[in-house]
């Protein structure tokens, strides 16, 4: 019966105008977006490409150098992206592409497209995943508003029933029918363009994102199922124009108010430092240790008393090492710690509000599902987060070499060493290292819940709601 | 006659849940607005107090440490890089100053672009920023969603209300079947649904008028002094409020039901404030490309490399371009840190100058789209207007920029000067580092005679389709 339904609902809605001009909308959309996002990812792509060639290059053509000369020249670390960018960049416009890893300096990731766009740049969030979080459940808004409740106001909802149809036949017979129309016609044939598109243009392990590729479909169904069961819940509550109006004002709240309101509270309930008080506090421990009390001069004394007592010498200059190396050596080790600290104490600081945000938004399934999206295409936080991380070992792993060179190589001559060409070479060009996929999923698990629950909830309310609504007519 | 249809209309709207609930939640919303401003804007008023007291702390410090130094025939053992007796080390160090973006008067409406661009640079000789970060630490998904502030609120929840209030002003009389009795009480359908609407239209406007000038008050506004301001906002909020109300009188006059109406409302709301802006963005991006920062990066080393490789054989023409900063007479010694840092960097800004441009020819040619395709979507062009007048739209930020260089310029001329001259900073010094001083360049800030017909083409184009639809109100009447 279930299936009987379906195929009527199915034939019936796949003829409906609201259905046909949604469609064509949404296409409109899918190819303006899927336009956008390949132009910007080849361009994107290649920018990156050409900036780390380049800069590498420059780096290890510098010559005879001193290594802190070199440290403080420095690399650039750039953070890659991924093909899945065309289908969804997340928050990615907003955030930083490049690092300057030089000595001492801890730099922030530098270089995000919205700051060079004005105005312009805060309305560029149209994409594929866009077109499919928010316009594909208004589309399933306008199919299934009126479904049982149109039913009802013709009263072909006593006839269906004479047949001996179960309330759950119906229902769950309508709800799959919006889902095969909408996975049919739309999800589907956009998934195969866009994920061609992908595949065509990838230079990574094809496998990889063909696996997220799936798992990213697998999830919109998920999602989509959501948004036709509530829509079709409210169609057997309420008349059809009210359904509509109110789906509509729920539409608009989850997808636009809510995202605001959330990120919001969550800033001033967990306010971050300024940068003036970042910086004065960096710099501050740096200078004068961690409880304010220390000076230049007295570490550079402590140090020196530490390694004339190590290597038993009563001067420097009798030291078998450099003391300008062993000095930037623990200067390096000093800052890192503050480094940590600081830089861990505003991760942690963006990790609550994420957390006030994630609980205001599970009131929304939109919000979860584009949080999940963007973890999976790998434009979120905190695939950025993970990139600031990489880069800044990357940035420590330079000065080490470059701080043992001048170590082992600069005895006698300390700041007049001069390192051959060579090791510019020793130090390999940054490549970021993305989490793999059971990563990914195991920091998503939270939200994957939130949208089980939202689905298990949906079916619960929609089988007590056929229980009742035999009765109901 | 009018008296009697508006205070019939008035116990319709309070016996109407919708429209009550919609005012309701809108001063709800406007709360929370007003909060959220007014926390911004006094987290910058807070964070430039700051700025200021430890600016001045540091330069007294350093006066006091330099005339002991010398008093006392001391060398300085700290830092190096900061020894605050060279000029290279004060300007790095003890003698850094900043550039901040005052606030204006009204910034509590609009965070615009305040989250994205720096409000306050520190100077060293040669970074414009010597902060870790150059703007504001923001939780990019918090910048990304955007704010809750009034001028969300009035851009995209405003409409939302007026759609609650109007839309079933004729569906619903209808569906009572209470439109018999209009049609039938003698007086003009059309003058009674126009005075309905108008009533309606007024009622908002001063509602919101009212929360806006509470807000205002609240955050400690000095509306005396931001009257110009706050004139602008009154008169963009009529524009947008009509525009937004002919827009529903005109889907009431299509005669359908009350769900269709508010569906098809919402359906504009979308089109206008989120789907067009975006198609607006796509258009803007693909004729006026960026191009590229990062190529910038590789561009800015080769410039430096270059410059370090021809130091010694560009002395004499450095000397030469820059008078301004080589003291008459002086003796430039080419091994000096400072002196190698100060001319690299002079020579890498030379450089990158026409590429820095294109980033701004760029973007201004961006925006310009925006602005002339603003009567099509209304919401950006009120935010650009919204943002203007409180002091935290493109235009100031760009004027802050220009300010940012000739500051820096002078400030950098200042160090460079006794750099060059190969002399030492004393206490006296320290208390002549040029102060930094923001230019308003850009015009008044409530300008608006030349956006004027921007403002009111979109309530005027409606309007004249609500006329043409007034034809309709015979077939309603024919039905009742």
């Amino acid at each position: 019966m279930r299936k009987l339904v379906s195929e009527f609902e199915f034939r019936q809605q796949g003829r409906n105008i609201r259905f046909i001009a949604g469609a064509v909308m949404i296409y409109l959309l899918f190819a303006a977006a899927l336009y956008s996002g390949y132009r910007q990812y080849i361009t994107e792509n290649k920018e990156i490409r050409i900036a780390r060639e380049i800069t590498y290059q420059q780096w290890t053509n510098q010559g005879e150098k001193n290594p802190h000369s070199a440290a403080h020249y420095g690399l650039y670390a750039f953070k890659s992206i991924t093909p899945l960018f065309i289908f969804d960049k997340g928050i990615e416009d907003f955030l930083g592409r490049a690092v300057w890893l030089e000595a001492h300096n801890q730099n922030e990731v530098r270089i995000s497209k919205v700051k060079d766009q004005g105005l312009n740049g805060r309305y560029g969030y149209l994409t594929v995943a866009f077109v499919w979080q928010l316009f594909i459940p208004l589309l399933i808004i306008l199919l299934c508003f009126d479904s049982v409740s149109r039913e009802k106001e013709n009263g072909t909802i006593r006839m269906l029933f004479s047949t001996g149809i179960s309330g759950s036949d119906l229902l769950w017979g309508k709800v799959w029918a919006c889902m095969k129309l909408v996975l049919y016609y739309l999800v589907i044939p956009m998934f195969m363009i866009c994920f061609s598109v992908i595949l065509f243009n990838t230079e990574e392990q094809k496998s990889s994102i063909f696996l997220h590729g799936v798992f990213i479909f697998l999830l919109y169904c998920l999602y989509f199922l959501i948004w036709a069961i509530f829509t079709v819940y409210f169609s057997t509550r309420f008349s059809s124009s009210a359904t509509l109006a109110l789906l509509s004002g729920i539409w608009i709240f989850m997808g636009f108010l809510l995202p605001r309101i959330s990120g919001t509270l969550a800033g001033i309930m967990v306010p971050t430092p300024t940068a003036f008080e970042f910086t004065q506090a960096v710099l501050e421990e740096r200078e004068k240790g961690e409880d304010g009390t220390r000076s230049y001069e007295q570490f550079q004394e402590a140090l020196k008393q530490k390694i004339l007592t190590e290597y038993g010498v009563e001067r420097t200059e009798d030291l078998p090492v450099s003391f300008a190396g062993y000095s930037l050596m623990e200067s390096e080790l000093k800052d890192w710690k503050v480094y940590d600290k600081h830089y861990g104490k505003l991760n942690s600081l963006f990790s609550k509000q994420n957390f006030i945000i994630t609980l205001i938004n599970s009131l929304s399934p939109v919000q979860t599902q584009r949080l999940v999206s963007s973890a999976f295409t790998y434009t979120d936080l905190h695939n950025h987060i993970h990139f600031a991380t990489q880069a800044e070992q990357h940035r420590r792993l330079v000065q080490d070499i470059l701080n043992e060179d001048q170590l082992k190589n600069g005895v006698g001559k300390e700041r007049g060493y001069l390192a051959s060409a060579d090791l510019w070479q020793k130090i390999p060009d940054f490549e970021f290292q993305r989490k793999d996929f059971s990563k990914v999923l195991r920091r998503q698990w939270g939200n994957l819940f939130l949208l089980i629950v939202w689905i298990t909830g949906g079916a619960i309310i929609l089988n007590s709601s056929a229980g009742r609504i035999k009765y109901s007519v | 006659m009018w008296v009697n249809i508006c205070k019939h209309d008035w116990k319709i709207i309070q016996s109407d849940k919708t429209a009550t609930f919609a005012l309701l939640l809108l001063a709800l919303f406007m709360a929370i607005a007003g909060f959220t401003g007014n926390y911004y804007a006094k987290q910058r008023v807070e964070t430039i107090d700051k700025i200021r007291m430890a600016e001045k702390a540091s330069i007294e410090e350093a006066a006091q440490l330099v005339d002991s130094l010398y008093l006392n025939n001391l060398p300085f053992k700290g830092n190096s890089h900061r020894d605050p007796t060279t000029p290279g080390g004060a300007a790095n160090g003890m003698g850094a100053k900043y550039l901040v973006l005052p606030p204006s008067p009204l910034m509590v409406i609009s965070v615009g672009q305040s989250d994205l661009y720096a409000n306050y640079y520190k100077f060293g000789l040669n970074k414009k920023q010597a902060l870790y970060h150059e703007a504001e630490i923001l939780n990019p998904t918090v910048v990304f969603n955007g704010y809750f502030d009034p001028a969300f609120v009035i851009i995209y929840i405003l409409p939302l209300i007026i759609i609650a209030v109007c839309y079933n002003v004729i569906s619903s009389e209808k569906e009572r079947g209470t439109i018999k009795m209009l049609v039938t009480s003698g007086f003009s359908t059309r003058k009674l649904l126009l005075i309905k609407f108008i009533f309606r239209f007024l009622l908002m406007y001063v509602f919101t008028t009212l929360l806006l000038f509470l807000i205002m008050l609240f955050s400690g506004v000095n509306i005396a002094a931001a009257m110009g301001e706050i004139g602008v906002l009154l008169f963009e909020l009529i524009w947008y409020m009509l525009f937004w109300v002919a827009v529903c009188l005109a889907v009431n006059l299509l005669n359908l039901s009350s769900g269709i109406n508010a569906a098809i409302l919402s359906g504009i709301w979308l089109l206008l404030l989120i789907t067009l802006p975006a198609v607006l963005n796509i258009m803007a991006r693909e004729n006026y490309p960026m191009p590229s920062r990062l190529e910038l990066i590789a561009e800015t080393r080769e410039a430096s490399d270059s410059a370090r490789q021809n130091m010694n054989a560009m002395l004499s023409g450095f000397m030469e371009d820059h008078p301004e900063l080589v003291p008459a007479g002086s003796k430039i010694n080419p091994a000096d840190f400072a002196v190698t840092s100060l001319r690299t960097a002079l020579a890498v800004e030379e450089a990158v100058k026409p590429l820095e441009k294109a980033f701004i020819t760029r973007k201004e040619e961006q925006e310009k789209v925006l602005s002339r395709l603003g009567f099509v979507a209304p919401g950006i062009r009120l935010q650009q207007v919204l943002n203007r007048i409180a002091g935290t739209g493109e235009e100031r930020y760009h004027a802050f920029r220009i300010s940012l260089e000739e500051n820096h310029e002078k400030f950098r001329g200042y160090f460079a000067r006794k750099i060059f001259g190969g002399e030492k900073m004393t206490g006296e010094d320290y208390k002549n580092i040029p102060e930094t001083e923001f230019h308003e360049y850009y015009e008044n800030s409530t300008r608006s005679s030349r956006d004027l017909p921007a403002a009111i083409f979109p309530a005027i184009i409606v309007s004249l389709l609500v006329v043409g639809l007034f034809r309709n109100l015979k077939e309603i009447a024919a039905e009742a």
